[in-house]
């Protein structure tokens, strides 16, 4: 029965897990917010360094999915005995985090290039921007609070190889 | 006349040096300091629970991108005063 439970390839789900909650949505949100700012930065260079925070928001996202991927390589041990549940629910985890990451960095992406580009017009646009990109990121919050959940349970299966 | 230009390069410069000083102490803080702080209170904080310590690094971040709005904003409205008085002791030497 633990044979059964413990099977060799448990790893490759639990190692694909921690792979797939890396930053994609960071990067695109970067530079689409990148070009925004580039366009403004030829008008108003004054405002550069407030027309900056879509970045600094896409790069919290990247963060969140270095955490998860930090936490569940942390909790990896393929060579003592590990369970194939706990190969599954670490693959859910870093799929919940770099699928929510995607969304949340394509939002922060689009809303900061328009904002960022209106700001150039209406100095009001500001505290929006500012609203609108904390409820795109709280997006990718959520997603690291479900793969969090998730990796709390893998603690009950200590002990199933035995 | 060509003091003038020279001193408002010189100043603009600095200026400029100094908000790529802030910029690149954003960047490396938020590189740096939720990570650090994961394995800093994994190993000395939370005695081995890694969930509270990647609580703790997301509440880093958030400190860090909290910063940076409020550091964005404070000094907007300093350099909008500083406008003004430039404007207001322009506009008192022409009289």
């Amino acid at each position: 029965m633990p044979a059964e439970l413990c099977p060799p390839y448990a790893p490759f789900f639990g190692f694909a897990g921690v792979a797939s909650a890396v930053t994609v949505g960071a990067a695109f949100g970067t530079a689409k917010a990148g070009i925004g700012i580039a366009g403004l930065g030829t008008f108003k260079p004054e405002l550069i360094m407030k027309s900056l925070v879509p970045v600094v928001m896409a790069g919290i996202i990247a963060v969140y999915g270095l955490v998860v991927s930090v936490l569940i390589a942390g909790n990896l041990s393929p060579s003592k005995g590990y369970p194939l549940a706990a190969g599954f629910i670490h693959l859910g985890a870093g799929i919940s985090c770099g699928m929510t990451g995607i969304a949340a960095g394509y939002a922060i992406g689009l809303v900061g290039d328009s904002c960022v580009r209106a700001y150039v017009h209406e100095q009001r646009v500001f505290v929006s921007m500012i609203l609108i990109l904390i409820f795109a990121e709280v997006l990718g919050l959520y997603g690291l609070i479900v793969a969090l959940l998730m990796n709390t349970k893998v603690t009950s299966l200590a002990g199933a190889c035995d | 006349m060509s003091d003038q230009v020279a001193a408002a390069k010189t100043s603009d410069q600095a200026a400029s040096r100094a908000a790529l000083m802030k910029l690149l102490f954003f960047a490396a803080t938020l590189a740096i300091l939720p990570i650090s702080s994961y394995f800093f209170t994994e190993k000395y904080v939370w005695s081995g629970n890694s969930n509270y310590a990647a609580i703790t690094a997301i509440c880093a971040a958030n400190i860090v991108l909290i910063a940076y709005i409020v550091i964005s904003v404070v000094e907007d409205k300093q350099s909008f005063k500083e406008v003004e008085e430039k404007k207001l002791s322009g506009t008192k030497k022409e009289q």
